[in-house]
């Protein structure tokens, strides 16, 4: 009597199958993971940097003054940014603390600065 | 080496088959994922905070939406940009008319239509009276009386008249202020901008405390928006607001923008009938419309008037509206009354109107 499977049948069907998941995984990693974690900040309405976060290796301070009396210090660091302190009365910018999700944001309207996650 | 079996070619043919259709799900998957993708982006314009939470689109268009956003303001309605519309014609009240574009013309005679039927609860036409108290500015301060009558009889918004495009303030000194209903305007021109990107789906978008909602909700059958506790911080709630689809939510309360002078509280929401902050026992109102415009209209005049009043104002415009009050009675028209929920236990629903 033949046999009903050959080994070389399920060779075929194991390699077609891994092919299957490795695309599958392709898709599932290129959707979820190839977007970087981009910081962006605005001063008075005009975008005045924009940062690759997943590329900082070393934390940097970045400074925003005018003659209105602003003064803003924005950290930096691997993933993350926060604005450290800022020359406004209520602080809400200072208390929204480290922004590193897509979305995240801190705004000080007195001084009109905004740092957003993209 | 043997030529392939037919069983195999038929295992083969079942292989590639299966290993297609996972392939195709997850590229499906994941095209379909991206179109319910949340994209939120927050900004400063019209010197407030715009927030925008938008399914289905890309950060380009919640671009478009803050420039829009900021033009309305800049170009058109501020009384403080230099260039704007509105500085044109305040700038020559009493000289001579100045020739607007439609869109302003069509906020003013909106505005006017408005400050009518509420009998000047809702006035475009106060800038001199908050110019002089300027709470939320510099130097607020408490006028005098004989300062406050000679600021209202410029408040008069039966003095501002129209011909075509043509706008002119009878008198020198009279301002046409659009800081009742800046915000939603904003909304309004939000969700006209967001309405030109078919790939969007859904979308929030808050403009100070003024929020439009539009389409459909990825996550969910409705939108959901929390209402401020009026005697609690920036993040505390009221309550939560369901709402189907496209709607234009405004809240105006005493407890936004007030100064102090000799122990007392002085709130920016001022009576066109007194010349003073509004007298009333209410801490903010609440108005859901079908446009923003309207929203934030309706909210200030609710807040001045007294609540029957407001209620034949709200029917009139086919609005709903939550009222919240000082000893923590929460008061809802019938409209809306399934569709908010509150959560704060220092309030009680104490009346749904008309339900």
């Amino acid at each position: 009597m033949r046999k009903l499977f050959y080994k070389r049948d399920f060779v075929i069907l194991a390699v077609i199958l891994l092919v299957a998941l490795i695309g599958m995984g392709t898709v599932w990693i290129y959707h979820n993971f190839t977007e970087s974690t981009v910081v962006v900040i605005e001063h008075n309405s005009v975008e005045i940097n924009r940062i690759n976060l997943d590329k900082i290796e070393q934390s940097d301070i970045i400074f925003i003054n005018d003659d209105d009396g602003c003064h803003v210090e924005i950290e930096v660091e691997n993933g993350r940014a926060r604005v450290l302190s800022s020359t406004c009365p209520d602080k809400i910018c200072v208390n929204c603390g480290w922004l590193e999700n897509k979305g995240d944001s801190a705004v000080c309207l007195p001084n009109k600065v905004v740092v957003r996650i993209e | 080496m043997k030529s392939l079996s037919k069983k195999s070619v038929i295992i083969i043919i079942v292989a590639v088959i299966v290993a297609a259709a996972i392939v195709a799900v997850s590229v499906i998957d994941a095209v379909y994922q991206s179109r319910n993708k949340a994209v939120t982006h927050t900004t400063i314009a019209m010197g407030s905070v715009v927030s925008q939470t938008i399914y289905g689109g890309s950060q380009d268009v919640c671009l478009s939406v803050s420039q829009a956003v900021a033009e309305l303001d800049e170009e058109r309605l501020s009384a403080t940009s230099l260039v704007s519309e509105i500085t044109q014609i305040n700038k020559n009240a009493g000289i001579a008319p100045v020739t607007v574009s439609d869109e302003t013309l069509s906020y003013i005679i909106a505005g006017i239509e408005i400050s009518d039927k509420t009998n000047g609860a809702f006035n475009i036409c106060m800038g001199a009276l908050i110019d002089l108290w300027d709470i939320g500015g510099q130097n607020p301060r408490v006028p005098t009386q004989q300062e406050i009558d000679v600021a209202l009889s410029l408040c008069d918004y039966t003095q501002i008249h129209i011909d075509g495009n043509n706008v002119f303030l009878a008198q020198s000194g009279m301002k046409i202020h659009f800081g009742a209903i800046g915000k939603g305007a904003g909304c309004d021109i939000a969700v006209d901008t967001i309405k030109q990107n078919e790939d969007v789906a859904g979308a929030v978008v808050s403009v100070g405390g003024s929020v439009a909602t539009y389409g459909e909700n990825p996550k969910s059958d409705v939108w959901t928006v929390g209402i401020r506790d009026p005697k609690g911080g920036v993040n505390d709630r009221l309550g939560l607001l369901k709402i189907n689809g496209e709607a234009y939510i405004s809240t105006s309360g005493s407890y936004e923008k007030y100064f102090e002078q000799d122990g007392r509280k002085y709130h920016h929401i001022l009576d066109y009938s007194t010349g003073t902050p509004a007298q009333t026992e209410l801490l903010g109102v609440t108005v859901i419309a079908p446009s923003g415009f309207l929203s934030d209209a309706l909210s200030t005049a609710c807040f001045v008037l007294d609540v029957q009043t407001a209620l034949g104002v709200l029917e009139y415009y086919d609005c709903q509206a939550i009222f919240v009050f000082e000893n923590g009675d929460v008061t809802l028209t019938n409209g809306v009354a399934e569709n908010f929920g509150l959560e704060s236990e220092s309030y009680r629903i104490a009346q749904v109107y008309g339900g």
